[in-house]
């Protein structure tokens, strides 16, 4: 309710004002990397490497700016391993090295115009463990949630996790960034490092599903949560009805639990947050970068991945 | 300690060395009609230069050598009266001034105040005349207070059209605003457009930026003491006004002939009760089954009472009440579905006091008061569905309360030792009840509770005890200083904070026309203000320090020439430099949204600086009068923790590099008067996106969502903001009293002022956003008697 007034106020001074330009003459960032990369043991490592632009700057329809020229090279454990290869389907640079366990892996991407960016990840995290998974779908308000419980051991140190629902709804992506918390052995993890959080209950986002164990370093930690399952396509709620009668409605895909390191933890929880900020919000909202000279993160994860299938219990109408 | 005493010691020797025979002079000085006590008025020998004022309930003592004298007291508006005195002993006399003929206009003197502008030995204090305050041209047809204080030297606005005031560097919450002595929390209506202060209850006003008086405490950037009138003792008289928006009656006069007086005044906006039977006619038109109904009003109150046992001793009990409500409410009603929504919010101030002066002895003075000080906002939203064809039924009811609640006793002193030392001393102690966040939601399908009952309650309790003493020492003509003491206990939840804040000014007159004034204070706040930042929403929340959560410092000094020139004009240069601890902010990252659950984590304390120069030339008298300010001032922040802005120092918000105020009022005969405010200042600051890209964790087009990268903290200055604001006003006598009619006209040449900008689609071009056009107003006011 807070948000609404606070919206309202604006909404209504945005009808009632006068829009006009104004020139900027400040300085503006230079145009860098943008660098995606999540590593994980004995997998192929893939770089997604975008640029950013001055505000206003991107080229028309430039809604996916990939930089195809770039000299992208790896080096294990600091000795020189491979360049990496453009991968002109996936839009994406590959390596043919997996790193394994213990690797450092250091990377630079260079090219003329946007220069030279470096970074590093060392591939030592373990395994999550978890002592119990179970779903079931719920309907509220005509809405489907997807309530997920699950329990996580902690094996002490500092710990970073990632849990994330990868979800089809009849070939449909389902979007699962709403979340309600319901429950929680240690009050205030999943969404400590959120800024957008409702005041009515534990809701809010985590696009991203990440948190830390500060709070249940060495215990187990408990989890439930709704989530508010959102389908990418139009006329979903005539289709949804449809779904919702038919008896081969299925919900595809699993759920992912990870370990990740602070370089991804800080950049998803921070870049979280700046997607569901509002325009009017008038604190800048900063995000956490681990790669030099550029924007964006290389970390790596060590994941489990749950199918929905196995771990979904009977559905709950409500 | 050893150097402590010394200086104690060698005060009380000089103290006594002058005890040769002092003839004292004391007494209440009234207006002659109204018997209205006259706050601030003059006292001067005009056979030297040493004078007084009247306190706060009009009551001076003036002390001499010389048992003939002649004696001049003097008031803004008010003709001067000169005594011819020859004293054998002590003398209470009590002098009674009168209007200052009127020639068919209104004609602002303030004479006395050219002479307190020199002979004041405080640097930061201002007065503001009242009359100017209600002469100015006006925004939506009302006067405004803070909107006049605003174009003081050394004070900024905020947002466009807010009253928000940002005195030398500090923030909104830093500002003490007290009515009769007691504090208003939350000093705004209309988000901040309008004040509370309804100026026609106002008998005077004093405003500190600087050098506070020992008696003051509680903020750190300024305080603003504004007494309301008692009402006139010789006759029942009023007036009327109704402006775009409001309305407004005052009422005041005798209940008991020469004892006891009362005044009245209550304003309220009409809008809605205009609005009221046209949206049910329209939903009457309609002839649909959807009902929509919409409120909007804000309402003031200011009531007083005074009664006067005898000459010395008096009892006042006074009450003000100020509201804003806004209610919105649908209903649809069609066949076998029915829907409604009420949402409601409100919010506002109730103060209430009793308070007692007596004159203990001669040039003794006490008064005691005892009040009840509240600060409430509440939301509530409530909706109902019911559909009998789908079989469906839902409510919920979602209700937020937050506000703070103060008892208030207060024990003050003046004391006249003799004619080189004034006391001031006392104590207050407050209880506080601080109720951040009351919040509670729950809903109901088909009867059945739906989502667990949410509740969050934040109450704290606090008390805070205070006690100051102060020393006005006049060693010659020209020679004063003030010393002071403030010792300030604040205790909550088990957490218990002292500070002993010193305050020091002096005024050395150089020649009879010229001072040089310094001084120095310390200032401790223990309560913080959590809001959006750009309007004063009923979101916003008032909490106090904690275990984590410091008070806020501020030290301030400040020093300058204050100069009276003939045709009553004074001209000051004054520079300060303040430095503040503990200042509080959302870290970088975090939403102001945030409910106040764990507040303390999301946000962090840091450092302040400020600094300026101000200039001030001000007209008292005369066919035209007003002032002409200008403020060249930095201000700066840097929070250690690196939650802002990395720990690196950036500008202020409000950092608002040059100032320039004209205000002026001019009379041009035949009840035709002319007023006008033009004000040009450096644009605020703001944050730009100074890179964005495409989010590189994009599965779909619908995730692609642009990312913004910002570099420093407030690293856009907003383009230059002026405006002209101009008032015509046109008096004439009619057969109850007097009439008015006042076309104001705000922002006159309509210049487009951004209160806001943000990234366009192209190129080194921003898009800019401006609230505030060419707003004319027409207003009419009775004066009957």
């Amino acid at each position: 309710m807070k948000k609404i007034i606070i919206l309202s106020v604006f909404f209504s001074l945005f009808l009632a004002s006068c829009e006009y330009e104004i020139d900027y003459n400040g300085q503006l960032a230079d145009d860098k990397f943008v660098v995606a990369a999540f590593l994980e043991e004995d997998s192929t490592v893939n770089f997604t490497i975008s640029h950013s632009a001055k505000p206003g700057m991107y080229l028309e329809n430039e809604q996916s700016p990939r930089v195809e020229n770039a000299d992208v090279n790896m080096y294990v454990n600091d000795q020189w391993k491979e360049k990496l290869s453009y991968n002109s389907l996936f839009r994406m640079y590959s390596s043919t090295y997996r790193p394994q366990h213990n690797d450092k892996i250091s990377f630079t991407i260079e090219n003329e115009r946007y220069g030279k960016a470096e970074g590093s990840t060392r591939m030592n995290l373990t395994n999550p463990v978890v002592d119990s998974i179970s779903a079931h779908i719920t309907v509220v308000d005509e809405e489907d949630r997807l309530v997920l419980y699950i329990e996580i051991q902690d094996d002490g140190g500092e710990n970073y996790y990632m849990l994330l629902p990868d979800l089809k709804y009849c070939d449909d992506m389902v979007d699962v960034s709403y979340v309600e918390v319901l429950q929680e052995s240690v009050d205030g993890v999943f969404f400590e490092k959120s800024a957008v959080t409702s005041v009515i209950g534990k809701k809010g986002y985590n696009e991203y599903g990440v948190f830390n164990n500060n709070k249940f370093r060495n215990q187990k930690f408990v989890l439930k949560l709704s989530y508010y399952l959102n389908r990418w396509y139009d006329d979903f709620i005539e289709d949804d009805k449809k779904h919702r009668k038919s008896d081969d409605v299925t919900l595809k895909g699993s759920v992912v639990l990870a370990k990740i390191d602070k370089n991804a933890y800080e950049y998803l929880y921070t870049l979280s947050n700046v997607v569901h900020s509002i325009p009017v919000n008038t604190s800048p909202m900063y995000i956490n970068n681990s790669v030099s000279n550029a924007y964006g993160f290389v970390g790596n994860k060590k994941t489990i991945k749950f199918n929905i299938a196995d771990i979904l219990q009977e559905k709950e109408e409500k | 300690m050893k150097r402590l005493f010394l200086f104690l010691f060698c005060i009380l020797i000089f103290a006594s060395s002058h005890a040769q025979k002092l003839y004292k002079i004391t007494g209440f000085i009234y207006d002659a009609n109204t018997k209205e006590t006259l706050i601030g008025a003059t006292i001067r020998n005009l056979q030297g230069t040493t004078g007084t004022t009247a306190n706060v309930y009009g009551f001076y003592t003036f002390t001499t050598k010389s048992n003939t004298l002649e004696l001049e007291y003097s008031y803004v508006g008010y003709e001067k009266k000169v005594m011819k005195l020859n004293l054998t002993k002590d003398t209470t006399i009590d002098v009674y001034l009168s209007v200052a003929s009127l020639i068919q206009e209104v004609v602002v003197k303030d004479v006395s105040a050219s002479r307190r502008y020199v002979t004041e030995n405080i640097p930061g204090k201002m007065e503001v005349n009242p009359q100017i305050v209600s002469s100015m041209p006006t925004l939506m047809g009302e006067s405004d207070l803070l909107k006049a204080i605003q174009t003081l030297p050394g004070v900024k606005n905020g947002t466009e059209g807010s009253s928000g005031l940002y005195v030398r560097g500090g923030n909104v919450d830093q500002n003490l605003y007290l009515i009769d002595g007691i504090e208003v929390y939350n000093p705004n209506h209309l988000m901040g457009f309008i004040s509370t202060f309804n100026t026609d209850a106002i008998k005077n006003i004093d405003f500190y930026k600087g050098a506070f008086p020992a008696s003051y405490s509680g903020r750190a950037s300024s305080v603003m003491d504004v007494r309301t009138k008692d009402g006139a003792n010789d006759k029942i008289k009023g007036d009327f006004s109704i402006g775009l928006i409001s309305a407004k009656v005052n009422l005041e006069g005798p209940l008991i002939k020469d004892k006891t007086t009362f005044s009245l005044s209550f304003r309220r906006t009409y809008m809605d009760l205009i609005l009221k039977p046209i949206i049910y006619f329209e939903n009457k038109r309609d002839g649909d089954d959807s009902d929509f109904d919409f409120q909007y009003y804000f309402t003031d109150i200011n009531a007083k009472v005074k009664h006067r046992f005898n000459a010395k001793n008096s009892i006042t009990a006074s009450f003000y009440m100020g509201r804003d409500a806004y209610g919105i409410e649908m209903t649809d009603d069609y066949m076998d579905s029915y829907s409604n929504t009420d949402a409601s919010v409100s919010w506002g101030n109730v103060i209430a006091t009793i308070d007692y002066a007596a004159e203990l002895s001669s040039g003794f003075f006490s008064n005691l008061s005892l009040s009840y000080n509240k600060y409430f906002s509440k939301i509530s939203n409530t909706n109902d569905m019911n559909d009998d064809f789908e079989g469906y039924n839902y409510k919920s009811t979602y209700n937020y309360n937050s506000g703070v609640e103060d008892i208030t006793l207060k024990n003050n002193y003046n004391y006249y030792l003799n004619g080189w030392n004034t006391f001031d001393f006392g104590f207050n102690y407050i209880y506080h009840h601080y109720t951040p966040e009351i919040t509670s939601y729950y809903s109901f399908e088909d009867l059945h509770l739906n989502t667990a009952p949410y509740k969050v309650d934040h109450e704290k309790d606090a008390n805070e005890f205070r006690i100051y003493v102060e020393d006005v020492m006049t060693f010659t003509d020209k020679l004063s200083l003030r010393e002071g003491l403030n010792y300030n206990i604040y205790s909550v939840e088990g957490k218990t904070y002292s500070s002993l804040q010193p305050r020091f000014s002096l005024r050395y007159s150089i020649i009879d026309a010229l001072s040089f004034k310094a001084g120095y204070s310390l200032m401790n706040q223990n309560i913080h203000l959590l809001s959006n930042g750009m309007f004063s929403l009923p979101t916003d929340m008032w909490l106090p320090v904690t275990g984590k959560i410091k008070p806020i410092t501020a030290h301030q000094f400040s020093a300058g020439l204050f100069y009276e020139w003939k045709y009553d004009i004074n001209m000051g240069i004054e520079a300060y430099y303040k430095k503040l601890y503990n200042v509080i902010d959302y870290k970088d990252g975090v939403s102001s949204f945030a409910s106040s659950t764990d507040w303390e984590n999301l946000v962090s304390q840091g450092e302040g600086k400020a600094y300026g120069i101000e200039f001030n030339v001000q007209k008292n008298a005369g066919i035209v009068s007003g002032w002409i300010s200008y403020t060249l001032s930095w201000a700066t922040r840097q929070y250690a923790d690196g939650t802002i802005n990395n720990g690196k120092e950036f500008y202020d918000r409000y950092d608002v590099r040059n100032q320039l105020n004209i205000v002026l009022t001019s009379s041009l005969g035949n009840g035709w008067n002319v007023n006008c405010a033009f004000v040009v200042n450096s644009g605020s600051r703001t944050n730009i996106p100074v890179a964005n890209y495409y989010n590189p964790l994009a599965t779909n087009i619908d995730n692609m969502f642009l990312v913004n990268i910002y570099g420093e903290k407030n690293n856009l200055c907003l383009p230059t903001y002026h405006r002209l604001d101009i008032g015509i006003t046109h008096s004439k006598k009619v057969k109850y009293g007097e009439r008015a009619w006042t076309l104001s006209v705000y922002n006159a040449y309509n210049h487009k002022n951004a209160f806001l900008v943000m990234n366009s689609e192209k190129p080194n071009v921003l898009t800019a956003y401006s609230i505030m056009p060419i707003i004319p107003t027409l207003s009419y006011s009775l004066k009957f008697r």
